[in-house]
């Protein structure tokens, strides 16, 4: 048991968070500017599904990388347009978002790679050594693991908190969520920055099914997500749209995955396939704890009419 | 003085400045309804201009064209000399005109400073310059004398404080004329001694304002120069002289009566007759309180009465029916219905028990749009017979049946048995919920702004309804922010202020003056 | 009128987007669409397996259109129809029960077990305010672990000859098969009776009556006397039992046994089923039909088109997104019915 505990929890727990937090500050960015983002889970597949498709074409990880964030990019733009400019409800929206990964992703690994349900493996990113990093007591261990993708989810966290309170676009991009008719009478373009917040969170989104695919396995299988985007939005929703505390939800949940890991590893005597079910269910406590909408902006979910 | 003569005074205005803005013959109707009737107004630059009447007397619209929120059907906007036309608030806001509505507009997850920088936000490297905006906007405060601090989250503001923001907000986008709409609406006394002194600030700086009310007191107080609108037409122009605003004095006394005469009208509507012989009592309201400011108040209503709730929009009177109908808990005090303590009741047995209700906002609480007529005809009574075999079965044919009895009954006009109620125009929707609550033959009715945003014929027609539900029988209670209604349709009136009853009497022992005086807590 | 024509143009719209994804996944969708038809209808055989895949998606498109009109987004169908072919599958293999009673008991054990699945969704809902989509998909995922545990090496519910499977169902638990030599089993009668019965609960009862109104106006239903919370904990419970049996259907109809993964995604299927089917049990009827033909032609497609049968999932995500979209065509409609209607008022 003690096996468990360990460093390797530690830097397991931020691997596995990292797909979450990718997709859960790209859903903080899109619901902050006042529109749900359920999709999370079908821009994640996207990504994932591109970043292999196009390191196998390529060769390159960063071109796959790349590929990700311009497919998420786009299905981004889809979702905007059916939430934004046709004003569609925006739960069914991206429940044909998300049906439509599933299936156009799976269908394409047979088209691309002549079998069904796996890729072949590809180039996976490498580790970015920090000099001198391996000494530092303790944290050297953990730092000494982390790949550019890990340093890249990491600094997300600050660089969302900057962007969304620090700068104007951050201003107006929660103005738009919080009051998109007060926004607008001051000359806020309410609907291009929904616009530009939803595409954004694809392209986030994508990066954490990026990160999965090509960070963590190397090969893009069926449903590879397996509801990580949900598992992003409920860690949005516990960290209660605010950036600090999501990551701390996103690595809360990361953790319980990654105990789920190394308990089978040690042996744990709980079934496999019983603790599997950990991270969801630590998600479904977090949110029974959860107190009061309160904490959501204020505007999500409404419509905006230009007149 | 009287009106006439003030007025004829100001139109020769020998001497006087240019007005800051001179409006002339604005004019704007809806839907065959004439909201606004060549009105002509000049805003004396620097000076505080009260626009008095009762709701619906065409107040709102006006300054809705002043400020580029609609456009007139006819008439011309003049600034400083110059004619105007606005395509949209912002041009009105780009030639100084500002205005604070009812429901602000304001962020409230955004500091003070945030608010007031949106759309045009100071930056340094890149970033938002927060530091500087904070600093500005407290100048800003600081220079109008306004308390308030910056940097704290517009939610967690009082009302009054966040009427501050709203104010300095139009100040900060260049306004120097502002309009204030009902802004002691919602506002505790203490603070409506604030906003006079923010008025007083402002126009000593330079400002123009606009004060719209139908509180006379606030206009004595407040106010250089007065229009009285009835109607959508101006009935009466004055210009307030600084004896006239004694407390106690017999000029103060005469001025209130004037204006409040101009304001309702000389004649008020008959009172249709009225039955005194009220019977039992079937609603009793004893030290009912819900722990958020409604209460403690009693309250009784009589089989055969209409006893009507007048007040400012506010003061409890929602509070008031959702204790009756029973969505509120009620924490001390009892509710009774024909002599049955009821306050711990459900909303489904206080209907069994004979309650019917007209509610307040009726696409709240009363109708589902997107639900059939038939649907919609039956909500509370959907479990009863005829409606229901043991409460398990829908008894199709009853509904129908039932719906075109309220259909034919009340004059609701419907394109056909199968639509939905958003299909219905307004009026015919309050008809439907009016015949409904109606047909139910209920011990007590309590019909909350049961006119509102009605044309005339569906107003009166609703009107004869109360009465002959009074006529039935029936306990009324009437809540509405219309004092012309609750005064010409009751049998008592009771008038709430914070949440409390501030005065009782019968509806022929009392006049606008006295209502007045206690919905707004002015004079005795 | 109007319901069938959007109905229509929902299909044909979805039909014509996948198209280009079809070809971009390689294949002809001309002959893709032959395939589908010849597969689903063009032989006897084709016809009862649409009726066999029609079955579950009507069951659980009921269940999504039950939800839908209480207010509530139960997209946790998959997970719920999963526990329930699992109850009826251990029901109908380890209890020992007369004939007919054992079927009933089964069924009516997967739809306690659904209902309970979407009772804590349900709780979380009405007391704490959490919205149900994500509750229902997280556990959704704690359903897909369960089961995959309970007939796992060692599981409690493993058969002994069968990995990743219970035992067979027993005889006297079986839906017994009703078209011969087909498949065709009497779960669809039973799927068309609760579909029926589903359309009676809705339009005929008080308790459908309030459930409905609390879909379309909570406020105006408490306000009305009804009980709000109840009625939402109950709708939730509801949607979990319909498609609880539809596992149990699956189970003791079609495969005699509850293995992992015996639901090819039924459950997300049934959220276009219910959409198209605008969540009237008589549309959900159609629209079952309609992807029941999907289903059911895949086979065939994948085999001629050789295209994967996971582009049925695009489909529905299309015709879902087709609804999504509609929103723009009915306010449309909507606006010039009312200009109409004003008219004729006026003049």
């Amino acid at each position: 048991m003690a096996d468990v505990f360990s460093i390797n929890l530690v830097v397991s727990g931020i691997y596995l968070s990292m797909p979450l937090i990718l997709a859960a500050f790209g859903g903080l960015l899109s619901e902050r500017s006042g529109v749900i983002n359920m999709a999370l889970e079908g821009e994640m597949l996207f990504g994932a599904f591109s970043a292999v498709a196009f390191t196998w074409w390529l060769g390159s990880p960063w071109l796959g990388l790349l590929a990700a964030l311009m497919t998420g990019a786009l299905i981004g733009a889809i979702h905007a347009w059916l939430s934004v400019t046709l004003r569609a409800n925006q739960i069914v929206a991206a429940t044909a978002i998300n049906l439509i990964a599933s299936g156009l992703t799976a269908a394409l690994i047979e088209t691309v790679w002549g079998k069904p349900g796996v890729s072949p493996s590809v180039r996976k990113f490498g580790i970015v050594h920090i000099p001198l990093a391996g000494h530092l007591p303790f944290l050297g261990r953990i730092v000494e693991r982390l790949t550019v993708l890990d340093w890249a989810g990491l600094l997300l966290a600050p660089i969302v908190w900057i962007v969304l309170f620090r700068t104007s676009f951050g201003l107006r991009l929660r103005s738009c969520g919080e009051g998109p008719e007060a926004a607008a009478s001051v000359g806020v373009a309410v609907i291009s920055v929904r616009y530009r917040a939803v595409i954004l969170s694809g392209m986030l989104a994508a990066a954490g099914g990026a990160y999965l695919s090509l960070a963590q396995v190397g090969v893009f299988q069926r449903n590879i997500t397996g509801g990580r985007g949900y598992l992003a939005l409920a860690a949005m929703i516990f960290g209660k749209w605010r950036p600090v505390p999501v990551l701390g939800a996103c690595l809360l949940f990361g953790l319980a995955d990654a105990f789920q890991f190394r308990a089978q590893v040690a042996g744990v005597n709980l079934p496999h396939d019983l603790l599997l079910a950990l991270p969801y269910l630590v998600a479904l406590v977090a949110l029974a704890t959860f107190v009061g909408r309160a904490s959501a902006p204020a505007a999500i979910g409404k419509h905006f009419i230009k007149d | 003085m009287t009106l006439d003569a003030v007025s004829a005074d100001l139109a020769a205005g020998a001497g006087a400045p240019a007005p800051a803005v001179r409006l002339r013959g604005i004019s704007k109707s809806y839907r065959g309804v004439r909201a606004n009737d060549a009105i002509d107004l000049d805003l004396r630059a620097g000076s505080v201009h009260g626009l008095l009447g009762e709701n619906g007397a065409g107040k709102s619209t006006l300054v809705k064209i002043l400020f580029g929120l609609i456009q007139p059907d006819a008439g011309t906007i003049e600034v400083a000399g110059t004619l105007r036309r606005w395509r949209s608030p912002r041009d009105a806001l780009a030639a100084g005109i500002g205005m604070v509505q009812q429901h602000f507009s304001l962020i409230a997850d955004f500091s003070v400073a945030e608010n007031l920088v949106l759309g045009a936000e100071p930056r340094r490297h890149g970033l938002l310059d927060r530091r500087r905006a904070e600093r500005e906007v407290q100048a800003l405060a600081d220079r109008y004398g306004f308390r308030l601090d910056a940097s704290r989250r517009v939610g967690e503001l009082a009302v009054g404080a966040r009427q501050r923001v709203e104010i300095l907000k139009a100040l900060h986008r260049g306004a120097s004329t502002l309009i204030l709409d009902e802004p002691t609406a919602a506002l505790a006394p203490q603070e409506v001694d604030e906003l006079f002194g923010v008025v007083a600030e402002l126009r000593a700086q330079g400002c123009t304002i606009v004060l719209i009310t139908h509180k006379l007191a606030e206009i004595v107080a407040m106010c250089d120069d007065v229009t009285v609108l009835r109607d959508g037409a101006v009935v009466g122009e004055r210009t307030i002289a600084a004896h006239e605003r004694e407390p106690g004095s017999a000029a103060r006394d005469a001025l209130e009566a004037e204006l409040a005469i101009a304001m309702v009208g000389r004649s008020l509507p008959d009172p249709p007759s009225r039955q005194h012989s009220a019977g039992v009592t079937v609603l009793e309201l004893r030290g009912v309180a819900d722990g958020h400011g409604l209460g403690p108040l009693d309250l009784v209503v009589r089989s055969g009465e209409i006893v009507g709730v007048a007040g400012v929009e506010g003061n409890g009177q929602t509070e008031l029916i959702e204790a009756i109908v029973g969505v509120r808990r009620v924490r001390a005090g009892r509710i009774e219905l024909d002599g049955t303590d009821v306050s711990r009741w459900s909303v489904r047995r206080r209907l069994a028990a004979g309650l019917a209700h007209i509610a307040e906002d009726r696409h709240a609480g009363a109708v589902a749009l997107d639900m059939p007529l038939v649907d919609n005809c039956v909500l509370g009574s959907h479990d009863r017979p005829p409606f229901t075999r043991q409460r398990v079965r829908l008894v199709r044919r009853e509904m129908t049946r039932f719906t075109r009895e309220v259909i034919a009954h009340h004059q609701v006009r419907v394109p056909s048995l199968d639509a939905t109620v958003g299909q219905l125009s307004g009026g015919n929707q309050q008809k439907l919920v009016v015949g409904r609550e109606v047909s139910r033959a209920p011990r007590l009715l309590v019909a909350a702004q049961p006119t509102r945003g009605l044309d005339v014929g569906a107003t009166a027609f609703v009107h004869g309804e109360l009465a002959a539900l009074r006529a039935a029988g029936c306990a009324v209670l009437l809540v509405s922010l219309d004092l012309t209604e609750v005064m010409a349709l009751s049998d008592r009136i009771v008038v709430m202020r914070d949440g409390a009853i501030a005065g009782e009497a019968r509806a022929e022992d009392t006049d606008v003056i006295q209502l007045g005086s206690w919905m707004t807590g002015a004079g005795g | 009128m109007l319901r069938i024509g959007l109905f229509v143009v929902t299909v044909i719209g979805a039909l014509v987007a996948a198209a280009p994804l079809i070809a971009i996944a390689g294949s002809n969708p001309l002959s893709a669409y032959r395939a589908l038809l010849q597969g689903s209808l063009g032989s006897r055989r084709g016809l009862a397996e649409t009726l066999i895949a029609a079955t579950p998606l009507l069951t659980c498109g009921l269940a999504v259109a039950v939800s839908f009109q209480g207010g509530l987004f139960n997209i946790g169908v998959e997970g719920q129809l999963v526990i329930g072919g699992l109850i009826a599958g251990a029901i109908g293999a380890e209890v020992s029960l007369p004939a007919g009673i054992h079927v009933v008991v089964a069924i009516l054990g997967a739809a306690l077990g659904g209902a309970l699945w979407a009772l804590v969704p349900a709780l979380l809902k009405a007391f704490r305010g959490v919205h149900e989509v994500i509750t229902t998909i997280m556990l959704n995922y704690v359903a897909f672990s369960v089961s995959t545990y309970l007939v796992s090496p060692g599981g409690p519910l493993v058969s002994k000859t069968q990995p990743s499977a219970t035992e067979k169902v027993k005889a006297t638990a079986h839906l017994a098969r009703i078209w011969q030599p087909t498949r065709l089993h009497l779960g669809v009668v039973v799927a068309i009776g609760l579909c029926a019965a589903c359309w009676f609960f809705l339009y005929r009862t008080t308790a459908g009556y309030r459930l409905r109104m609390v879909g379309a106006n909570p406020t105006a239903a408490q306000f009305n006397g009804i009980n709000v919370r109840g009625v939402v904990v109950r709708t939730m419970c509801l949607s979990g039992a319909l498609a609880g049996c539809a596992g149990a259907i699956e189970v003791l109809g079609l495969h005699g046994r509850y293995f992992d993964s015996f639901s090819p995604g039924y459950g997300f299927d049934s959220i276009a089923v219910a959409l198209l089917g605008m969540m009237n049990p008589l549309g959900v009827a159609a629209a079952a039909a309609f992807f029941g033909m999907l289903r059911a032609g895949s086979v065939l497609l994948q085999a001629k088109a050789k295209v994967s049968k996971d582009m049925v999932t695009v489909i529905s995500g299309l015709v879902v997104a087709f609804v999504a979209a509609r929103v723009v065509l009915e306010r449309r409609l909507e606006s010039s019915a009312s200009r109409r209607d004003r008219r004729r008022r006026d003049g």
